[in-house]
């Protein structure tokens, strides 16, 4: 993994970790608050709905016994009960719903001591039905009331009922009268949408879809309940009982969490796009000059130590570059050392091997001398004798030697004085060296006579002379100009053939050792090449000299005799 | 608090206030009618008052004239449209737009002359021609019910019509305001009229009438009739208030409501004259069995106990019996039983005896014939209800087979042209409840009016001397 992969990671995780920790922080404690809240509402619920159950069947007990008190005295009453069909068994039947009415009762019913129903306020029309099992089920509850499931004629209705009687004419009449227990009555009480009540009855299947609430996550579950007696007066059976459940929907509060968990992970989502961006600039930033640096260092070798490490920065990668500025520094100055150790250790090799050869060629000649020395001093006449016989060793040692001189003269080409166009070989070395930096003119004189020198060598020499010229340039764009001429001089008509470079030019010290052997001042250089061009112009016959300043430029004429 | 009490003061007072011998007036158009005891005088001592304030339960539509749904609108197209001939509440048939009317000696084939010189409200003659073009347009084909031939023009004001079968109550059934003739109307318009009165303002909301003006033919020549319409269900006692305080010179209104016959019986200056029996309530059951009438006790009962309005035990001869085409919708369609008992919203009395029907039905002591009437639904539903429909929607659930009984009423004679109420179902059994009739309650002061046999009040409109 690289430094910058590395560097965005820990950035990332700066970054996202403390929001997620937040994040997930506050949706715990924004849960473990709501649900504190919602407990405590559940329990003021059940006080409140138990409160209201017993003011209901207290009101409706008041009420009813209030209605009972005012039937007892009205004397239609007696009459409508006491002379069977009349006009006022009409008003009897329509009382039940006039005073259900008055009263805010949502059921009423009168029913005589058989139970037969003689005025019906909730179903008018019911009556002369026989329904005694209604007051003797609320007489059982009478301490805390029942609920009850009346007949309409449209429907059903669920209601709180209590019940009263009274006696005319001897003739005990109960009064049964409730408040209706409708959904949105149950929805008032409620404090709000998660918290309901809801009704159910028995075991019935509403019951089944609302269980208790546990560990897991319901919907909709009970948290309490309350038991009161139930009755349905169309239906036969045992009793049942009706409970008030106090429900729980836990969907809000899944919502809230869900909701939360959006923005949640929306903020992560935005703040990892943006530590993202901001973590690979950054990380680009601070690697960058690493890498360049690394970049840098990978290129040196021993043959290419000009890379420039130099920063102006004053931080760490400023004290780093420098650092490497200074080995690299170091290390072009050992490598010339080095070079220049090679080459004279090459030149010793080299010199100590023809000394020794010619040592070897001299030393029979030097003991013939000294022989025939010694003779010529103690025997002259034996000299001529002794140098004949000797002869063939002095002959033998001088064969030796050319054959030595023969050898070493092989190391160098023989040189061919044949004529060669000067013109046609610049023009290929103009082509043959551009470069990208460096523009290479050609101001060639025409006609140009031809040269007296093999145009390998001419080659060789121009071409010496045209590397040096780009090498000058040192990478910068500059010019290198080629121009011919002929000329005429003391020894004859000659050629001139000019290299000129805008480049860095030389001091009057390295202008006076340019042309030594071995002398260079280039990092890969092998010092021989102006050594080589003055020897090789010197076979020609002919002369090479050098104008240079520093910083100006450096001009490089040949002369050489025309063919 | 509601107490009906019989009408025992205002009876005799009414019946002083009927004058038996008294000489109508010369109705434009129309003969003088013979029935005087059809006529009533609610104040003979007070000035004819030139403006009367009418009150009509509602709703009121006039689009399907001269066929009618309700009392409201057949009073209202009484005033507007008239018949060949007329028949007042004695049964006596006098001239309407035909002066002169005879038969053949079968008795089946009837030719009637229009009078001369007779025109519509929009200044059409009224001859021959329209009158045969009336009855078709005005969408009251009298087949089913009087099943009556094509009527012929045989000349400009001769027309010649025949019916099926002979009946005794030819001509008067010509009399039926539903074979009044009708002109062309505009586009949303009411038809044209052809009676002693014509429409000079209206209002409307939600396709029904909520008040109208009605002029006479000609000026001067009867009262201006202000019609107000009132929902069923509306306090008419309210309106009564309204009367005496804001129009204190006259007024009529149209009630079933006790409580508002109850109120206007307890003041003087009302005369409460109860209308003919006009209503027969039955339940057409779908799926009774056996004997699922109401033995006469049982109806008095219903009557008594159960019906809050001016009501009896109803009374054959049911015309139905006679006639159970006319009485009869298309094929019912058979669906899912509900076991809902549905009435005629907005009438009272059809509520209160679907309730009642439906305490008997839920009772342990289940009426025999209670049993036999939703015998094809308590094994599916025990627990029955009442419901209210409008008259379209009960027609489909009547067709849909699905209502275990709806109860409806029915007119007490029989109709000339079958439509205007809720039809039974092929297979659905007529079980007569009760009757039921309206009153007018007519304020001092109020002109003249006569009561007809179908228990509608007509305003007469006096010829110029």
């Amino acid at each position: 993994m690289t430094f910058r992969a590395r560097l965005t990671i820990g950035m990332l995780a700066a970054a996202l970790l403390p929001i997620a920790i937040f994040g997930i922080g506050v949706r715990r404690e924004m849960a473990a608050r709501l649900n504190r809240q919602a407990d405590r509402q559940v329990d003021a619920l059940v006080n409140v709905l138990r409160a209201d159950l017993t003011t209901e069947v207290r009101d409706t007990r008041a009420r009813l016994g209030a209605l009972a008190h005012q039937l007892a005295a009205d004397t239609r009453f007696r009459l409508a009960v006491e002379s069977g069909p009349s006009a006022d068994r009409r008003w009897l039947l329509d009382w039940a719903v006039e005073a259900m009415r008055g009263t805010g009762l949502a059921m009423l019913q009168v029913q005589d001591s058989a139970g037969r129903i003689v005025s019906s306020g909730h179903f008018r029309n019911d009556f002369d039905r026989l329904d005694p099992r209604l007051p003797r089920a609320l007489a059982a509850a009478r301490a805390t009331g029942a609920v009850v499931r009346a007949r309409l004629a449209d429907g059903v209705l669920q209601a709180l009922a209590g019940v009263d009687s009274l006696t005319v004419g001897g003739r005990r009449y109960t009064i049964v009268g409730a408040r209706a227990l409708d959904s949105v009555r149950l929805a008032n009480l409620s404090p709000n949408s998660e918290i309901g009540v809801v009704l159910v009855i028995g075991d019935s299947a509403a019951r089944a879809r609302l269980p208790a609430c546990g560990a897991a996550v319901l919907p909709r579950c009970a948290v309490a309940e309350l038991a009161l007696p139930y009755f349905d007066d169309s239906a036969d059976g045992p009793g049942r009982s009706a409970r008030f459940l106090v429900t729980r929907d836990s969907g809000p509060i899944e919502a809230l969490r869900r909701s939360v968990d959006r923005w949640l992970l929306l903020a992560l989502g935005v703040t990892l796009v943006a530590a993202l961006g901001l973590a690979t600039w950054f990380a680009g930033r601070i690697a960058r000059p690493i890498t360049e640096l690394a970049d840098k260092t990978a290129r040196v070798d021993l043959d290419r130590l000009d890379q420039e490490f130099a920063t102006d920065r004053d931080d760490e990668i400023g004290a780093l570059a420098r650092l490497l500025d200074a080995m690299t520094s170091r290390l072009r100055s050992g490598a010339a050392r080095l070079r220049e150790t090679e080459r004279r250790a090459t030149v010793g090799d080299l010199s100590r091997q023809i000394n020794h050869d010619i040592k070897n060629g001299l030393a029979p000649i030097r003991h013939v001398v000294r022989h025939l020395t010694e003779i010529a001093e103690r025997q002259p006449d034996q000299l001529a004798a002794i140098f004949g016989e000797r002869r063939a060793t002095l002959e033998s040692s001088v064969e030796y030697l050319d054959g030595l001189a023969r050898n070493y003269a092989k190391l160098s080409p023989a040189l061919d004085r044949s004529s060669s166009d000067p013109n046609a070989i610049l023009r290929e070395i103009a082509a043959a060296n551009g470069a990208a930096h460096a523009v290479i003119e050609l101001r060639l004189a025409e006609p140009m006579p031809p040269v007296r020198a093999d145009p390998l060598v001419l080659r060789r020499i121009l071409e010496n002379l045209v590397g040096n010229a780009v090498d000058a340039l040192d990478g910068r764009p500059g010019r290198v100009i080629l121009s011919s001429a002929a000329a005429d001089a003391p020894n004859g008509r000659r050629a001139c053939l000019t290299v000129a470079d805008s480049g860095r030019g030389m001091g009057p010290e390295e202008l006076d050792r340019s042309f030594d052997d071995f002398y260079t001042t280039k990092a890969a250089g092998t010092g021989l090449g102006l050594s080589v061009v003055r020897r090789l112009v010197t076979d020609l016959g002919g002369s090479v000299r050098a104008e240079t300043m520093p910083g100006q430029g450096s001009t490089f004429t040949v002369e050489i005799p025309t063919a | 608090m509601y107490r009906h009490r019989r009408p025992t003061r205002c009876v005799d007072l009414l019946a002083a206030l009927l004058v038996a011998c008294a000489k109508p007036s010369v109705p434009v158009g129309v003969a003088p009618a013979a029935g005087a005891s059809c006529l009533v005088r609610a104040d003979s001592t007070a000035p004819a008052l030139t403006d009367v304030r009418i009150v009509l339960p509602g709703p009121i539509r006039l689009e399907a004239a001269p066929i009618f749904g309700s009392l409201g609108e057949l009073i209202v197209q009484k005033q507007l449209y008239a018949p060949l001939v007329r028949s007042d509440c004695n049964g006596q048939v006098v001239a309407g737009l035909a002066e002169r009317w005879r038969s053949d000696p079968t008795g089946r084939r009837w030719t009637f002359d229009v009078r001369a010189g007779q025109r519509f409200s929009g200044g059409a003659p009224i001859d021959a021609m329209a009158v045969r073009d009336s009855w078709p347009r005005a969408g009251a084909s009298p087949r089913d019910g009087l099943s009556l031939l094509e009527p012929i023009v045989t000349g400009p004001l001769t027309l010649e019509t025949a019916v099926v079968e002979p009946l005794e109550a030819l001509p008067a059934a010509f009399a039926d305001v539903a074979l009044a003739v009708v002109g062309s109307g505009g586009r949303g318009a009411p038809s044209a009229e052809s009676g002693a009165f014509r429409i000079t303002r209206s209002a409307r909301a939600g396709g029904s009438y909520t008040s109208f003006d009605l002029a006479p033919v000609a000026e001067g020549l009867g009262p201006r009739l202000h019609v107000d319409v009132v929902p069923a269900d509306a306090d008419l006692r309210d309106v009564l208030d309204r009367q005496q305080v804001a129009i204190a010179r006259a007024g009529i209104v149209i009630a079933r409501d006790p409580t508002a016959l109850s109120y206007a019986r307890g003041h003087p200056e009302f005369t409460v004259v109860p209308l003919p029996w006009d209503r027969t309530y039955v339940a057409i059951a779908s799926a009774a069995s056996g004997a699922a009438h109401p033995s006469p006790e049982v109806r008095s009962s219903l009557a008594r106990d159960a019906v809050r309005g001016d009501a009896r035990a109803a009374e054959p001869p049911y015309w139905w019996e006679n006639a159970p085409a006319c009485a009869r919708s298309a094929r019912a369609q058979p669906a899912r039983a509900t076991g809902d008992v549905a009435y005629l919203a907005g009438d009272p009395i059809a509520r209160e005896l679907a309730e009642r029907i439906v305490a008997l039905a839920g009772s342990s002591e289940r009426a025999p014939w209670v049993s036999a009437m939703l015998a094809g639904h308590l094994a599916v539903r025990p627990l029955f209800r009442a419901v209210g429909f409008g008259k379209t929607a009960l027609d489909s659930a009547l067709g849909s087979g699905r209502l275990a009984a709806a109860i409806v009423p029915y007119p007490r004679l029989n109709p000339v042209v079958c439509e205007g109420f809720v039809k039974a179902p092929p297979g659905s059994a007529l079980v007569p409840l009760v009757d039921s009739r309206a009153h007018v309650i007519a304020l001092r002061g109020v002109p003249s009016f006569v009561i007809d046999a179908d228990g509608a009040i007509r305003f007469l409109t006096a010829a110029a001397p």
